[in-house]
């Protein structure tokens, strides 16, 4: 039974079935044949469970912020004035597209929005500077989940509430081999640029002061929210609450780049997106209580540790595993594999905090991994190449990202400096 | 058909509205609560738990809109692949919707069970000014927000099958 049950499941999963229903479906089946008194209890009791995460709040408002943002003018005033900041230097006017849309990506909660609201503008740029085309490709393609290891992305707040571990510690953890990544990335612009020789963009404090007045506004917002969360001062719900309010502010009264009219077309095109996430996450909580009931995260263990007695190769194995998943759909991801891999690694010793940053850099890997990575079908749609030349052109920064996942894998404190240095608990 | 899709278009402006308010109230009180917290260093009591609970009407509301614009998590490759198939490819959206309203069906019969249940025990949630706020009360949006989930996952199979035709 459980074996037809299995195939029918993946057959409807393959036609294209919603992951919650799957979820849901599987959880009522499980407990119906766990012969348990109510199914139907188990798992709505889970579900309501919902309502008691704390964190849950920050993101329908930090979404909702991240879509204000995108249909303002904030991504013109934002690639103007990482152009004004970095154009001078060798490399600089990708550099300036790199940190933009790691910026736009963190505060935009990385759902793809970057490679829409900011590709159209950074890939004329690059090519404008003669940049080669596949480079610019590559770049505007990769750095659509560039932004994802920084404060306040969305996959940040789901991994922490799925894999219970403290969301302002996972911040402050994932935002060192970010950093490091951006950095790496930088340098391969300079290198890419010195042996193009692409010209460089003269410094002119006359462009510095107009893109910085033109973005007055919005250029707090990063301070005040990462410098809110880091400092203590605020919990990342109440950041969100913040920021919406800010954003609202700013964007339609201030710039008047929206009118009141067109927010409540942006509020429920970006719950769709929030309510999407919480389904799955709500009858996905069946599933996973199921699971722990069952025993599956230490049968699972006791499996793997027959064949696999050190942490090292546990790690290698999970992250080709995590690639795979990652790539087809990444909330979805978190949201069922999170709660089964946690229990496991804490057996083996890793720190959940480190477990979550190599989660997460495994996730914007999984972005733009072919063939399914969501970052390839974006920019496939949105610049109108055909897919296996976007395949070509990620490769090297795919092979970037591989490096410092790696990296990131195997060197645990490179994630748990800044927060054992914070003091964040 | 058209009579079905002019329904639908009325449930989802329905729908939207209700968000949008909702939505509003949430954003309105957090950042009050944020501010009040800040600057005086205390808040409504109730206005945390009552937010936890407001984000499931949000959410659930934003699930039934994503239902109605087909954006829920699917695996999507295969349809998309299919696009020059049109008959092929509605074969599996028929089938696909039809799974997400039958679970969706299960679970708001399971939910409404839940509700009554909560209503039997008529626990408080909180109290905000002298006034008990019940449980169950919140509780609504579960059968609720699955039913229009369920609903939206019929008027999209009732679409498939139309041009399967």
């Amino acid at each position: 039974m459980t074996i037809l049950f299995s195939v029918l499941a993946l057959l409807l999963a393959v036609a294209g079935a919603p992951v919650f229903a799957l979820m849901g479906g599987s959880a009522l089946y499980l407990f119906h044949a766990a012969e348990s008194a109510d199914p139907g209890q188990s798992v709505i009791i889970e579900l309501m469970r919902l309502a008691t995460m704390p964190s849950l709040i920050s993101i329908p408002l930090f979404t909702f912020a991240g879509y204000v943002l995108a249909e303002s003018g904030a991504p013109k005033r934002l690639v103007d004035l990482a152009e004004a900041l970095f154009g001078w230097m060798p490399g600089g006017v990708a550099i300036a597209g790199l940190f933009a849309c790691a910026l736009f990506t963190a505060f935009t909660g990385a759902s793809g929005v970057t490679i829409i609201a900011l590709g159209g503008l950074i890939h004329p740029l690059l090519r404008k500077q003669r940049y080669p085309e596949d480079f610019s490709l590559g770049l505007v393609t990769t750095t659509g989940s560039l932004g994802l290891m920084f404060p306040p992305s969305l996959p940040i707040i789901l991994y922490a509430l799925v894999g219970k571990v403290s969301l302002d510690r996972l911040f402050a953890a994932s935002a060192v081999p970010g950093a490091v990544l951006l950095l790496i990335l930088s340098g391969y612009a300079v290198f890419i640029a010195g042996r193009h020789k692409v010209p460089r963009v003269a410094f002119t404090g006359q462009a510095l002061r107009t893109a910085l007045r033109a973005a007055a506004w919005e250029i707090p917002l990063p301070f005040l929210i990462v410098g809110g969360i880091y400092s203590g001062k605020f919990t990342a719900s109440e950041a969100a609450a913040v920021m919406s309010a800010y954003v609202v502010f700013v964007e339609v009264f201030v710039y008047r780049d929206l009118k009141t009219c067109d927010l409540p077309g942006v509020m429920t095109r970006s719950m769709m997106l929030v309510g999407a996430i919480m389904i799955v996450l709500g009858t996905a909580l069946g599933l996973t209580s199921y699971m722990i009931d069952a025993e599956i995260p230490s049968r699972l263990f006791e499996l793997l540790s027959a064949h696999i007695k050190t942490p090292w190769p546990f790690l290698a194995l999970l992250n080709v595993f995590l690639l795979i998943i990652n790539m087809v759909e990444i909330f979805s991801a978190i949201i069922i594999v999170v709660p089964i891999i946690v229990p496991v690694a804490l057996q083996y010793g890793i720190d959940p905090i480190h477990l979550g940053t190599l989660f997460l850099l495994n996730l914007e890997l999984g972005y733009m991994t072919p063939p399914l990575g969501l970052n390839l079908f974006l920019s496939s749609r949105r610049f109108n190449k055909p897919l296996p030349e976007l395949y070509r052109a990620t490769l090297p920064y795919w092979l970037i990202v591989l490096g410092a996942l790696l990296l990131v894998t195997y060197v645990p404190r490179l994630s748990l400096w800044l927060p054992d240095l914070l003091h964040i608990q | 058909m058209e009579k079905l899709k002019k329904a639908e278009a009325l449930l989802v402006r329905l729908e939207g509205a209700t968000l949008v308010t909702l939505l509003t109230v949430m954003m309105v009180m957090a950042f009050l609560q944020v501010a009040a917290r800040q600057f005086f260093g205390t808040g409504l009591l109730w206005g945390d738990t009552f937010l936890r609970h407001l984000v499931l009407w949000v959410g659930f509301l934003g699930a039934a809109l994503a239902t109605a614009d087909e954006k829920n998590f699917a695996f999507e490759a295969l349809q998309t692949g299919l696009s020059g198939k049109p008959r092929a490819r509605a074969a599996l959206a028929l089938a696909a919707q039809l799974c997400g309203a039958a679970v969706g069906a299960l679970l708001t019969r399971a939910s409404w069970i839940y509700l009554l249940a909560e209503h039997e025990e008529a626990k408080a949630l909180f109290t905000a000014g002298g006034f008990e706020v019940p449980a169950w009360a919140f509780a609504v949006i579960l059968p609720l927000g699955f039913l229009l989930v369920t609903l939206h996952s019929l008027i999209k199979a009732a679409e498939a099958a139309a041009k399967l035709r």
